[in-house]
């Protein structure tokens, strides 16, 4: 039996159908050629377990997951099909165009907001050293008064903060100013005192630790004395605290 | 990754049989119906071929989790894509495309993220993919049920680890029992090319099956 025999009558035994029927000159083949015979044996059986595979059944929430999958897929295509729809290419320019005009105009008023803005801080700078060599006294005497009172000449200079900052700015113009300077004599005034907003209700009353028990004397009705004793009553580190320390003196917890 | 053994003890028929149509309207109507918004129609469909998309792209994968996603991702696409649909081919055709299109790219994400088993360590011997290492187990079985679960995990092992371009034809052809014409046309090639990538897978398994043949 030739080799180019027996492959081509393997391969017609490997392109047949489970349950064909062999042809004549096949089966003579088979009857002849062991190898051949054995091919086709080994090659049905394998054919016979490879489809005893079947069917592997999806799960029974295939569908349910299925349909929300698709129901998610379509609310985001939804959204983005009306977006397309809404916002064709020209309406998307002339969106974009409007965006650009108000962008551009908001630009040029902020620009001539701070142009003017710069324009008046130039105007207040240059009057400034003016308005300070015009009038430093007032000035230094408004900010003097709140604080402290003038009596007398001779006493400690008490330089005031506003004051200084306004010398500072007059310096720093060109122009030189005298300084103002504000004197208070505090010796003789009272130094005043701070004191704490009186409560009324926080009353301290101090425990008595003492172990000693109350007595009462009474007198009933009929003139008889009686005395009732009262037991100390503790609060459990009443009296654990000064029997477990021996320094700490009677009372102090 | 799953195995066939998780799916056998899950207690997944292996005879279950394409669910009887009730209905005779033909895939193409019910394409037809679904592109017109009719949901039910699309429901119909899924129901005709979800078994059979869900195994095959398990027979392809070997993992089922993963597989009933890509068959998901099977009927999300027929359904976007249903205004574009053409009649030229059948039906089942033109899902069994998309399904290997699906499954193939899951094998190759899979090659590039290198998810070897660990028992994955022996590289075949044309060096496209690596195949598994699983001796027979000599030792005679009391039940024959045993043996057949024993022999059905061997194979399905050793699908799964035959070169993509063997295994597509060879499930269609052997597990599902497609003609040639269609394998070829799901496979977008010759018939030709599919009898010999098939012959050719045949033989890979042959080897690998020698203790069960």
């Amino acid at each position: 039996m030739s080799k180019a025999n027996c492959k081509t009558v393997r391969r017609e035994l490997d392109e047949l159908t489970p349950g064909d029927e062999y042809r004549s000159e096949v089966l003579a083949h088979l009857k002849q050629c062991s190898e051949c015979r054995e091919f086709d044996e080994k090659q049905m059986k394998l054919r016979q377990i490879v489809g005893s595979l079947g069917t592997v059944a999806a799960p029974p929430d295939f569908d349910f997951r299925l349909r929300s999958r698709l129901a998610s897929d379509n609310t985001r295509s939804a959204f983005h099909l009306g977006a397309l729809g809404l916002f064709g290419t020209r309406s998307a320019a002339v969106v974009v165009g409007l965006a650009l005009l108000i962008g551009a105009v908001v630009g040029v008023r902020y620009l001539t907001n701070r142009s003017k803005g710069n324009q008046n801080i130039a105007e207040t700078v240059g009057k400034e050293p003016a308005k300070a060599t015009e009038s430093p006294k007032p000035l230094a005497a408004k900010t003097a008064t709140p604080p402290v009172k003038q009596e007398g000449t001779e006493t400690r200079e008490t330089t005031v903060t506003a004051t200084n900052v306004s010398n500072r700015r007059t310096q720093s113009v060109g122009t030189r100013v005298k300084r103002a300077m504000a004197t208070n004599e505090s010796a003789s005034t009272q130094a005043t005192v701070i004191r704490a907003p009186e409560t009324s209700v926080d009353t301290v009353i101090p425990v008595d630790a003492s172990q000693q028990s109350l007595r009462v004397s009474l007198f009933d009705g009929r003139g008889n004395p009686r005395t009732i004793s009262v037991p100390t009553v503790t609060f459990g580190s009443q009296r654990v605290v000064p029997q477990a320390t021996s320094f700490a003196p009677k009372g102090v917890w | 990754m799953n195995t066939l053994t998780t799916i056998d003890e899950l207690g997944f028929s292996h005879d279950l049989q394409q669910e009887a149509l009730e209905d005779t309207t033909s895939d193409h109507a019910l394409l037809e119906a679904t592109r017109t918004g009719d949901q039910d129609a699309f429901a119909q469909l899924v129901s005709r071929y979800r078994n059979q998309i869900t195994s095959y792209i398990y027979r392809m994968t070997n993992d089922y989790d993963g597989a009933v996603d890509l068959a998901q991702e099977t009927f999300v696409r027929v359904y976007r894509a249903a205004d574009r649909y053409q009649r030229s081919y059948a039906f089942s055709t033109y899902i069994y495309r998309i399904a290997t299109n699906l499954a193939i790219s899951e094998l190759r994400k899979r090659k590039r993220r290198k998810l070897v088993s660990l028992t994955g360590f022996f590289q075949s011997t044309d060096g496209s993919e690596s195949r598994e290492f699983n001796p027979p187990d000599e030792r005679p079985l009391q039940d024959s049920e045993l043996v057949d679960t024993e022999r059905r995990n061997a194979v399905q092992k050793a699908i799964s680890t035959l070169p993509e371009k063997y295994r597509a034809p060879l499930i269609l052809r052997d597990v599902d029992g497609r003609s040639y014409d269609e394998i070829a046309k799901i496979l977008e090639t010759s018939e030709g090319t599919v009898k010999s990538r098939i012959s050719r897978a045949r033989g890979f398994l042959r080897e690998k099956m020698t203790a069960y043949l």
